[in-house]
């Protein structure tokens, strides 16, 4: 017998793999489901007797000479892995010597040197979950391998490793993070909120930063000094405003002096709100010139009521009235401009103003 | 003449249909791989807050005659996991209540102030309204009615804030969807000029106060289609675009633009049917015709939750729309084509948008129409016409259950198995029937603009989900 190749028979031969395909795909479909599902159950039985003593220590209300505890040391084989991922998710809501507990409980079992031997792995996911567990223990041994790791190859670990670092908290990671906010997969916002975790420790971190980092680590090393009170960064954050290479680290260099800002630099601020500045300079700088308070910069303000972007023209006029009462005035007396009227007409249903 | 007509458009019509369900299957791959890195980060994920350098973002309402839903909408927006946003509803000259509850649900009273201009619009811009506390943050603007686009361009003239988030005014968001597609501005201030999110199907859910507390498959088969095809070409197929820098089309139920580049960028085009895909063209070819390095991203995770049509008449006015704007918006930027200026998105994006999103019902049509021509004539073997659309349509099949299988693997978002089975009906439903329907729509839309027809947009009835009790 002999196979004939032609159009019809590969068409038909085409529409049997098809719906096998189609078959299959569906029940891949409903495989995916149902492995998930039996996987879930199976961590719940698992889990079931391990749960309740977890909650009693994470609760502090373990007996005095630790008996759930010591019922969660002798979990072996899978249910200890299990149970390891358990303790990680309550550590993110437990604080106190019922942290310092678990985190023990971790310990002797091995997990948190299995995690730093992780942070080594090949795989990066294998990395990213040892990153992961020693920021959640917030264990100090592990905080050199996630300095390491923030020099990764994977974003997702350099990322991974910002989150760990800002969790052990430890000010010594300060720098290595700044300085690797040079490279992508390092979020500007992830950065700031572990830098925040570390303290006020970090303020020579950022003071270097501001001087020698790349663009990105200035703009959060600003952003920082601003809300963490670095005065001493106010000269360093005048000269990144006058010289406006990059109009993004500008802005926040104009953001943190209306926080950190001396009388003196209201010059740099005022002068930072002329036309040929980028419109984020400018309306950064005018906003700060309102959070500085300083009357000096009234008449600056003043003269940009009537600007004709009306996003400076109202942050001008919400400046002026945080000012003080001299800014205030300076605003009454131009009601009819409409930037200065919209302010006022806020300023008086918040109250500010009677 | 006819057998020589089959024998040449058959295999065209079957390669087309091989080529497109292979490009959807390539998307699905593609999708599937930054999936797997959400399904690694899923044990070791923070909860998502807005923290430090969090941009402020205007969320924009455009909103006619949405008595019904509106107060519940904007509390529901107001209450979004989020350290500095603004609501701005802008009344396109309503007829019903709307101004009126939101008026009385917060206490708005006027305010003087002007209106800037800095898009140009049209319309009489009316009453700017703010909560009488001074401290909520929102905004409602009334204008006359003039449609959609002029809303939302009336909106970002009003918006406060780096950021606008356009959405419709029914549109549903997670409460930390607005961290989640901010989160790449903040990574990268300089470049990153808009982001989608994925919309999603509500119908048959459950929503208190604007949140959905129960996720269910619609009842009605025409719902369940677009649930499974809003998976394929939303989830699936801009998380593919996105990852490889050719997101043309970010939806106008949700969608993140930097305030700034939508005013250079002029606003949306109150002209257009299809205003959102015609103002993501126009960012990307004003950004390129300046040089500029620039990215458009999408956020995979369901965001923003919708209404979709669950009736024929309103699913037909909607299809003839979008294919209408599909249309006009390709023909409008076909300068585009082929441009090495353009990019990826000339020489890639926008010709498979023509060739498979523009050509497809064309295409198919031929197909439907030869095919059952070929039988009658006697010109086409039966059973070869009936294995070549079970080829064509079961690879679109394979195709949709390969989406939904990449969605349950990441996201399992339907817990029920009957849901789970509803979507494997759907996906089944969708290729043999109801594609087969709004192919003839699409023509019908796309042969009204050859035309000149007046475009009439007509009115959504709501019924998709269910208000739970407080």
């Amino acid at each position: 017998m002999t196979f004939e190749l032609t159009l019809a028979g590969l068409i038909t031969l085409a529409a049997v793999i098809t719906g096998v395909a189609c078959l299959a795909m569906a029940v891949a479909v409903v495989g995916v489901k149902v492995q998930r599902s039996l996987s879930e159950r199976a961590t719940e039985r698992r889990l079931a007797p391990l749960r309740p003593l977890v909650i009693r220590v994470a609760s502090g209300e373990d007996t005095e000479d630790g008996e759930a505890l010591r019922g969660l040391g002798a979990a072996t084989g899978r249910s200890r892995r299990d149970l390891h991922d358990l303790v990680v998710q309550v550590l993110g809501k437990v604080r106190g010597e019922p942290a310092e507990q678990l985190v023990e409980l971790l310990r002797d079992q091995g997990a948190l040197s299995d995690a730093a031997r992780r942070a080594h792995s090949p795989l990066v996911a294998r990395r990213v979950r040892g990153l992961h567990l020693i920021g959640c223990c917030r264990d100090v041994d592990g905080l050199d391998v996630a300095i390491h790791a923030l020099d990764d190859r994977s974003r997702r670990v350099r990322s991974q490793a910002v989150h760990t670092v800002g969790q052990v908290g430890d000010p010594r990671a300060a720098r290595p993070l700044l300085h690797a906010l040079r490279r992508d997969g390092v979020h500007l916002g992830d950065a700031a909120e572990a830098l925040v975790g570390m303290g006020y420790g970090i303020s020579d971190a950022l003071l270097w930063a501001l001087e020698e980092g790349h663009p990105r680590a200035r703009t959060v090393a600003a952003h920082l000094c601003g809300i963490g009170g670095v005065r001493s960064a106010a000269p360093v954050l005048v000269t990144l405003l006058e010289s406006h290479d990059d109009p993004i680290v500008a802005a926040a260099a104009a953001t943190a002096l209306g926080k950190i800002g001396r009388p003196q630099d209201v010059g740099a601020l005022a002068a930072a709100t002329l036309h040929f500045f980028p419109f984020q300079v400018r309306h950064a700088a005018i906003e700060a010139l309102g959070d500085l308070g300083v009357e000096a910069a009234v008449p600056v303000l003043t003269r940009h009521l009537s600007d004709p972007r009306s996003r400076i023209a109202e942050a001008a006029a919400t400046s002026l009235i945080t000012i003080g009462p001299r800014g205030r005035r300076a605003v009454v007396e131009h009601e009819l401009v409409p930037a200065a009227g919209t302010a006022l007409a806020l300023a008086r249903l918040k109250g500010v103003l009677v | 003449m006819l057998e020589t007509t089959f024998a040449v458009t058959a295999p065209l019509v079957l390669a087309y249909f091989v080529l497109i369900n292979t490009s959807y299957l390539v998307l699905v791959v593609v999708s599937a791989v930054e999936f797997r890195g959400h399904m690694e980060r899923k044990d070791t994920r923070r909860q998502q807050t807005a923290g430090e350098l969090t941009p402020g973002v205007s969320v924009i309402v455009p909103a006619f005659n949405e008595e019904a839903l509106i107060v519940s909408s904007v509390r529901a927006l107001l209450a979004l996991r989020y350290a500095q946003h603004e609501v701005v509803v802008v009344d396109d000259g309503s007829t019903d209540g709307t101004l009126q509850v939101l008026t009385d649900a917060f206490d708005l009273v006027p305010v003087p102030t002007h209106h800037p201009g800095e898009i140009p619009v049209g319309a009489l811009v009316g009453d700017v309204l703010v909560p009488r506390n001074g401290r909520t943050r929102l905004v409602v603007v009334t204008k006359t009615n003039s449609g959609r686009s002029e809303a939302v361009n009336v909106g970002v003239n009003t918006a406060r804030e780096s950021l606008v988030a356009i959405i419709d005014a029914d549109s549903i968001l997670e409460p930390d969807a607005l961290v989640r597609v901010t989160q790449a501005f903040i990574d990268d201030p300089g470049r990153v000029v808009a982001a989608g999110g994925t919309v999603r199907a509500i119908n048959g859910s459950t929503v208190q106060a604007g949140r959905i507390v129960r996720l269910r498959m619609p009842h009605s088969w025409l719902a369940r289609a677009q649930v499974v095809e809003y998976l394929r070409s939303f989830l699936i197929g801009r998380t593919g675009w996105a990852s490889m820098g050719t997101l043309l089309l970010i939806s106008g139920a949700f969608g993140v633009y930097r305030r700034d580049v939508v005013i250079e960028a002029g606003g949306l085009d109150p002209t257009s049917i299809g205003e959102d895909f015609e103002l993501c063209l126009r960012v990307h070819k004003t950004l390129r015709d300046q040089g500029r390095d620039y990215r458009v991203v999408f956020v995979p995770e369901p965001v923003c939750w919708t209404e979709v049509p669950s009736t024929r008449a309103v699913l037909r006015r909607q299809r003839i729309r979008w294919h209408r704007g599909l249309w006009e918006t390709l023909w409008a930027y076909r300068g585009m084509l082929f441009r090495r200026r353009y990019g990826r998105v000339g020489w890639v994006g926008l010709p498979y948008y023509w060739l498979f999103e523009l050509f497809a019902p064309l295409i198919e049509a031929a197909g439907l129409v030869l095919v059952p021509l070929g039988i009658a004539f006697g010109v086409v073997n039966v059973q070869y016409a009936v294995v070549l659309l079970l080829v064509s349509y079961g690879y679109a099949i394979f195709v949709t259950l390969a989406a939904m299988c990449a969605e349950e693997w990441a996201f399992h978002r339907y817990e029920r198995w009957r849901d789970l089975a509803a979507g494997v009906g759907g996906a089944v439903f969708e290729n043999l029937g109801y594609r087969q329907m709004t192919v003839l729509w699409r023509l019908e839309g796309w042969w009204a603009s050859l035309r000149g027809k007046e475009q009439v947009w007509g009115v959504m009835t709501r019924a998709g989900f269910e208000e739970g009790a407080a």
